[in-house]
């Protein structure tokens, strides 16, 4: 076990090690399997909260994700990155997992995003927790559509064909998408201007960020 | 191109989500361990579930036969017989209450109940469906030249709870009720002969019933990828004779099914080839198909006692596919799946076979509560995969007797 431990670091991993891994994931060998999970865990995950409603679902999603990887890696290519191979099926498993939600789209949302457009971004410093939050915080119809064209890069055309919509729904969605979000990070600033002026006028320093993400909290359970 | 406000928002939200170390849990490479020893038993559990609903179906099928078939008729015999040798006046010293069994058991009889008798459970096993009441100082009998009248006679003198269990089988159990005035006497019966002889004769009855059924589908065996789907809809049935019946009716279908694509046979030739050119052919496709199941089918009653009855139907159904929509999955996990979705394209004309089996038990005389276990099974191919979908499920269901009113 110990020669495996090397691998559980986040640093990047070597071809051959990563040839030996998956060598060992092939002989369906736990040690192996654990190297390999603990190797891409990071990686993984990242791509996982971005699509999931919540951590845990991230988690699930992931462990799907990974039961795939494990399950199909003779139909891995050794020609083309692990990494790439890795991500899509975790981008694909997410959107499987999502899948029926995947039409929904509310008008009054749109209604209510309205409005912040004008604003510009603000020059905030939110934090990678604060703004995944946010994006869990949108229907999971906008954000895959966002986390698909403006994470991943696909175009219009492939997001319609990968979630069965067409491409005037998947730009919809990612206006709404985009609408959301820009107003959920200008009320955050917002929040944050308020808090920084009463802090200094009157009492103890507080913690900004965390401070909005209450008030999201609290949005989001009315 | 994209425009700048876009721009912003993305890049601000590409710049933090991406990059960022997500720590390692402990806790989710417990869960994965879980997952990876629990994957040979995941896919049999469908197999498992699919054999405890068809064990549940057969083990209810078998308590109905059984409560059936249980030996109610050799007791009725024996009281029949002791009481025929009787004489009348003997009877009436009783609280008597006598009837005429349908079928070959019993053409005449007068029947004696003792207290212990009158009881609920002895009317579910006698079996009471077409009742006439006699109070008055009278007792008597119907006879019956066809065997099948049924009629319960009573004592003038009956106490109460005798009349209380009289009123509370005759709502349970009378397709027919034949009520004499209290002042009338045995003569009534005979007169009431021809009231009984009219209401014997048969008259179509009509029933409207509403089911709700969950299914399992699948292709070519439908333990094969088993997935769960439902039905809805409303059926109509006719008598066509004291056994026969023929019933149709208007379903609402979900049938979800998943496959390997060697049993999928696009309806279009070449398709595979258009539709997925380089990336080549698909390995599995998992579809979900809405389904307008429009069914004729012909039913026997195979036993029919007090509320409650036993008959097996089949027929023939037509599928109208409102929507195809079908997941195309290829066995390299890294290349996306394809959506493919049709509606309205696809007609089954009598495409399918349907068996089931229907357990009825009456509410009232007019509300009958319906259990069906049930098998479709396709003779044409169906869908636009022209896969061999094989359905199987419970349905269970309300009925409605249309004209119970007119046989009062």
């Amino acid at each position: 076990m110990n020669e495996l431990t090397q691998y559980t670091l986040s640093a990047p991993m070597g071809e051959e090690e990563l040839q030996e891994l998956l060598a060992g994931c092939r002989e369906n060998d736990r040690k192996y399997q654990k190297a390999l999970y603990k190797s891409f865990y990071s990686f993984s995950m990242g791509i996982c909260l971005r699509y999931a409603g919540n951590r845990y679902e991230a988690a699930e999603v992931m462990n799907q994700g990974f039961l795939k990887v494990f399950t199909n890696l003779d139909k891995y290519d050794d020609k083309k990155p692990f990494k790439a191979w890795l991500g899509r099926i975790m981008i694909n498993t997410s959107i499987n997992y999502y899948r029926s939600n995947l039409k929904m789209a509310k008008m009054d949302d749109l209604e209510k995003a309205e409005g912040f457009c004008h604003h510009d971004m603000p020059d905030s410093k939110l934090s990678y927790d604060d703004l995944i939050a946010m994006v869990h915080r949108l229907p999971p119809a906008y954000r895959t559509v966002f986390n698909l064209y403006a994470i991943e890069g696909y175009s219009h055309e492939e997001i319609g064909k990968l979630l069965g919509i067409s491409d005037g729904t998947s730009k919809s969605n990612l206006f709404k998408a985009r609408d959301k979000l820009k107003k959920m990070v200008v009320e955050a600033d917002q929040m944050a201007d308020r808090m920084h002026n009463s802090d200094y006028n009157s009492g103890p320093a507080v913690n900004a960020v965390r401070l909005n993400m209450d008030f999201f909290n609290k949005e989001a359970v009315r | 191109m994209k425009e700048p406000a876009e721009n912003e928002v993305f890049d601000f939200f590409r710049a933090g989500l991406t990059g960022a170390e997500n720590k390692f849990s402990d806790d989710n490479w417990d869960a994965m361990e879980q997952l990876l020893d629990g994957q040979p038993r995941k896919k049999g559990s469908i197999i498992w579930l699919y054999r405890l609903s068809a064990g549940i179906a057969a083990t209810l099928l078998l308590a109905t036969a059984f409560y059936f078939l249980s030996p109610v008729t050799p007791d009725i015999n024996k009281i029949a017989k002791s009481v025929n040798s009787e004489n009348t006046n003997k009877v009436m010293k009783t609280e008597a209450v006598a009837f005429v069994r349908q079928g070959k058991v019993l053409k005449r009889a007068l029947l004696a109940f003792t207290t212990k008798q009158r009881t609920k459970k002895s009317h579910g096993g006698l079996g009471l469906n077409k009742v006439i009441r006699i109070p008055a100082e009278s007792i008597g009998y119907v006879n019956s030249p066809k065997n099948d009248i049924y009629a319960l006679m009573l004592n003038p003198a009956l106490s109460s709870p005798a009349k209380t269990f009289v009123d509370s089988i005759s709502p349970l159990s009378a397709d027919v009720l034949v009520e004499v005035s209290p002042k009338e006497g045995i003569d009534s019966v005979a007169r009431n002969k021809k009231v009984v002889k009219r209401i014997q004769g048969f008259a179509p009855k009509f029933a409207l019933s509403v089911f709700v059924a969950p299914d399992i589908n699948g292709v070519n065996k439908i333990a094969n990828g088993g997935k769960t789907g439902s039905n809805f809809g409303l059926q109509f049935s006719m008598q066509l004779s004291r056994k026969l019946s023929i019933s149709s009716g208007a379903f609402y279908a979900v049938k979800p099914y998943q496959t390997n694509t060697g049993n999928y046979t696009p309806s279009t030739q070449g398709w595979w080839k258009t539709k997925f050119g380089t990336t080549g052919k698909p390995d599995n496709v998992a579809a979900n198909c809405e389904v307008l199941d429009i069914p004729l089918n012909i039913n026997y009653q195979l036993f029919r006692k007090a509320g409650n009855s036993l008959s097996v139907g089949s027929g023939l159904s037509s599928y109208f596919m409102l929507r195809e929509t079908y997941h195309f999955t290829f066995d390299d996990p890294s290349v996306n799946p394809t959506k493919f979705e049709i509606n309205n394209r696809n007609q089954h004309l009598l495409g399918v076979v349907n068996l089931n089996a229907t357990y009825e038990r009456k509410v009232n005389s007019r509300i009958g509560l319906l259990i069906q276990p049930y098998l479709k099974l396709p003779v044409s191919k169906i869908g636009f995969g022209q896969v061999d979908l094989q359905s199987a499920g419970v349905a269970v269901g309300l009925s409605w007797d249309i004209n119970s009113f007119r046989i009062k």
